[in-house]
C-alpha cells in the first residue's frame, strides 16, 4: 500500500484536496514526484487512492494522508445525496409541452468512478452542471419511451419515469450512480410557460 | 505489545467499517431503485451509526480502556460483517446490527457484550453461524499477530469453541481447528494453551482440542447402545489417531467414572455391556466367549478380560468355564436336545456346544439344578426324566423294555426302579378312577 495516514496540515501549500465549490461532485488527479505528498479527504468526501501497483485504497475518514510512492491517481467523490432539478423543454419533445423531474442521485458503486470515469485524464472534475446535462438528456429519452400520458395518476407516471430513468442511467457514464425521481411536472402546469404559449 | 493490538485492531475496524459501509451502500441504492424507502431509510440510519462507530482515544482516561473499547468495536464490527454475509441486508438484518451496536456503545465490559450479542443473535435460526463466523474473524484477526490473548479474547475464542463444537464433532484435530479459524497451528496453540484456566471443560492437548461435556455425550450415546464401542472405529470416525481418542478418553475419566478402557482397544460401561451381553446370551442360550468376541468384534482374550468385570452385573446369564448361559432357558434347550430319547451323553452336549466334556457336564449338572427333577446327570450321561416316564409307561402296557432303558437300568437301576413304581402307582390310580366313574 502506497498511502498512510498522516498529521494534520495547515500550510494549503504542502497538501493537496479537492477542490471546495459546491457543485463538484467527483474531483481526479494524477499526484506526481513534484507535487505534495499529502492529500486532505474532508468529511462529507471518500477518497480512492490507486497507488503505482495497482492497488487501490478507499480513504473513507476524513484527515490527511501522506503518498509515500508516487506517481498516484488519488479521486474525490462528494457523498452528499444530489438533489437535482432537470427539465426537457418542449421544443426537444415531440409533444406540445415540456417535462421536468426532481431527482436525487445517489452513489451505487464509488468503485466504477475511479475504473472508469476518472481514468481519461490526468486530472479532472465533474460537476453537477456536467451530470445535469447527461440527465436532461436521459429524460428526453425516458420521456420518449414510456410514451408519457399526462393524464394519468401522477404517481404512476412518477414510477415508470423512475424506473426508465434507471435503466438508462446503467448505459450511460453516470452509471455509478442509481436515481430516485420524486417528482414530475409539465410545462402546462405551469403559469409562466402559460402565459407564454399566450 | 498493547501497541501492536491497538494498531491492530484500528486497522481492522478502519478497514471493516469501509467494507460494510459499501455493501450497506449499495444495498441502499437498490433500494432505492426499487422504490423501497423504507428501507433506504434504515440502510441510511445504520450507515449513518457506523460512520461514527469508532472509540474515540482521548475519551478514554487509560490506554487499557482504550484498547478494550476497540476490542468491542471490532468484536461488533466482525459481527456485523458476518451477519450481512450470512443472512443479507434487510430489515430483520437491519435491526439487529443496531441493537448490536447499541449494546456495543453501552461500553459494558466485554463478557456481557459477548453474552448479549449471543442473546441477540440467536434470536434467529442462522444466529448460531453468524455468531461463530464474527467470532473467528475476530480470532483470526489477531491470532499470529499477538504472542498471547488477553482474558477478554480469551473469552471469545472459548465462545467460538463452544459454538464450533456445538455444531461438530467433540473432539477436533488441531490441524482441523486451525483451518476452521483461519490461523497456523502453531499460534493457535500458543493462544489455546491458556484455555483450560478459563474453562476446565477444554481439553487442549498437542494435537487435539476437545470438549469434556461434548464428549461424554457423544461417548453416552455411543455407549447407551451396546455398551462398548472400539477404539479403531472411533478414530477413524473422529479422524484422529487411535492413541488421542485413548488419551481423550482418560481425561474424560475425572467426570465419567464408570467409563473403563481396556487396553487403550476397548472403551466400556460395565452394566451397559452386561445388559447387551446378556442379551446376546438370552437368544443364543448358551454360547461361548469365543463367539461372543466375534459377535462383538473383538479379540477373545480381551472379551473373557472384560467380561471377568462386567460379569457381576448379570441377572440371569451363568458362566461356566468359558461359556455363557440363559439360566432361563437352559432347561428349555436342552430338551431340544433329547428329542424323544430319555438319556443323552454329555460328549453330545460338548459337540453342540464347542466345549470340553468336563464344561459340557458342568452345564448339563446347572441344567439339572435349574429343571426342578426333570433332568438328572449320572456320570458322562443326562437323562431326561419326562422322556423316560413316556417311554417307561408304554414298556409297561406292551410288556418290552427299550434298549435305553435297558442300558439305564442297568447302570442306574435305582432311578429306573421309582419311575417304573411310580408308573405302576399312577396307572393304579388311572384304573381305579376309571372303575368308580363306572359304578
Amino acid at each position: 500500500m502506497c498511502i498512510e495516514r498522516s498529521r494534520p496540515q495547515f500550510d494549503k501549500k504542502k497538501y493537496i484536496e479537492a477542490p471546495q465549490e459546491p457543485d463538484v461532485v467527483i474531483y481526479y488527479r494524477e499526484i506526481g514526484r513534484k507535487e505534495p505528498d499529502i492529500i486532505r479527504v474532508y468529511e462529507y468526501e471518500e477518497a480512492y487512492v490507486v497507488c503505482p501497483t495497482g492497488e487501490t485504497k478507499v480513504l473513507a475518514e476524513p484527515g490527511f494522508y501522506r503518498i509515500y510512492s508516487r506517481p498516484a491517481r488519488v479521486t474525490w467523490v462528494r457523498l452528499s445525496k444530489l438533489t437535482l432539478t432537470v427539465g426537457v423543454p418542449s421544443t426537444n419533445l415531440p409533444f406540445r409541452y415540456g417535462v421536468h423531474a426532481d431527482i436525487v442521485l445517489f452513489p451505487k458503486n464509488v468503485q466504477m468512478i475511479v475504473i472508469g470515469v476518472a481514468k481519461v485524464a490526468r486530472e479532472g472534475v465533474i460537476t453537477i452542471d456536467l451530470i445535469k446535462e447527461e440527465l436532461r438528456r436521459i429524460l428526453r429519452d425516458a420521456v420518449l419511451n414510456v410514451k408519457l400520458d399526462p393524464n394519468k395518476p401522477r404517481k404512476e407516471i412518477i414510477s415508470r419515469i423512475h424506473d426508465e430513468i434507471n435503466t438508462l442511467l446503467k448505459r450511460s457514464w453516470l452509471s455509478m450512480f442509481v436515481c430516485d425521481v420524486q417528482g414530475i411536472g409539465f410545462s402546462h402546469e405551469c403559469e409562466l410557460a402559460k402565459f407564454l404559449e399566450g | 505489545m498493547s501497541s501492536i493490538v491497538r494498531s491492530q485492531l484500528e486497522l481492522f475496524i478502519s478497514s471493516e467499517r469501509v467494507t460494510i459501509r459499501n455493501s450497506l451502500r449499495d444495498a441502499r441504492a437498490e433500494a432505492i431503485e426499487k422504490r423501497d424507502y423504507d428501507l433506504s431509510a434504515s440502510l441510511e440510519e445504520i450507515e449513518n451509526m457506523l460512520m461514527g462507530f469508532m472509540p474515540i482515544k482521548s475519551a478514554f482516561p487509560t490506554p487499557d480502556e482504550y484498547i478494550n473499547a476497540l476490542r468491542s468495536y471490532a468484536f461488533t464490527l466482525s459481527l456485523l460483517s458476518s451477519l450481512f454475509r450470512h443472512a443479507g441486508i434487510s430489515t430483520e438484518t437491519l435491526s439487529m446490527a443496531k441493537k448490536l451496536m447499541s449494546i456495543t456503545l453501552e461500553k459494558v465490559e466485554m463478557g456481557k457484550l459477548i453474552e448479549n450479542a449471543k442473546k441477540i443473535l440467536s434470536e434467529k435460526e442462522y444466529g448460531r453461524e453468524v455468531f461463530i463466523d464474527g467470532c473467528k474473524t475476530y480470532v483470526g484477526l489477531l491470532v499470529g499477530r499477538v504472542k498471547e490473548f488477553d482474558r477478554q479474547e480469551l473469552h471469545i475464542v472459548k465462545e467460538a469453541l463452544t459454538e464450533i463444537f456445538a455444531g461438530g464433532k467433540p473432539i477436533r484435530r488441531l490441524s482441523d481447528l486451525a483451518k476452521e479459524l483461519g490461523a497456523r497451528e502453531k499460534d493457535l496453540m500458543r493462544i489455546l494453551k491458556r484455555m483450560p484456566d478459563i474453562d476446565p471443560n477444554i481439553i487442549v492437548k498437542e494435537k487435539y482440542v476437545a470438549m469434556k461435556n461434548k464428549l461424554k455425550e457423544y461417548i453416552e450415546d455411543l455407549l447407551s447402545d451396546k455398551g462398548y464401542i472400539l477404539i479403531s472405529d472411533q478414530a477413524k470416525e473422529l479422524s484422529l489417531e487411535p492413541k488421542y481418542v485413548v488419551d481423550a478418553l482418560k481425561i474424560l475419566r475425572d467426570i465419567f467414572p464408570n467409563l473403563r478402557v481396556y487396553e487403550d482397544k476397548i472403551v466400556y460401561i460395565p452394566n451397559i455391556l452386561a445388559n447387551y451381553v446378556e442379551d446376546i446370551v438370552r437368544e443364543s442360550i448358551v454360547i461361548s466367549y469365543e463367539e461372543l468376541a466375534a459377535k462383538l468384534g473383538i479379540y477373545p482374550k480381551p472379551a473373557a478380560e472384560i467380561l471377568k468385570e462386567t460379569s457381576r452385573y448379570f441377572s440371569e446369564t451363568a458362566i461356566i468355564e468359558k461359556v455363557l448361559i440363559n439360566k432361563k432357558r437352559i432347561v428349555s434347550w436342552l430338551s431340544k436336545i433329547f428329542g424323544e430319547r430319555p438319556v443323552i451323553f454329555v460328549d453330545e452336549v460338548a459337540g453342540i456346544i464347542g466345549v470340553g466334556s468336563k464344561t459340557a457336564k458342568a452345564i448339563a449338572d446347572l441344567a439339572a439344578a435349574l429343571s426342578k427333577g426333570d433332568i438328572v446327570t449320572r456320570q458322562n450321561r443326562v437323562i431326561y426324566k419326562p422322556n423316560m416316564i413316556r417311554i417307561l409307561s408304554e414298556a409297561i402296557r406292551e410288556q418290552v423294555l427299550p434298549e435305553d432303558i435297558a442300558s439305564l437300568k442297568e447302570t442306574d437301576p435305582r432311578l429306573v426302579e421309582d419311575a417304573v413304581y411310580k408308573q405302576i402307582h399312577q396307572k393304579l390310580l388311572d384304573f381305579e378312577k376309571t372303575v368308580m366313574r363306572g359304578r
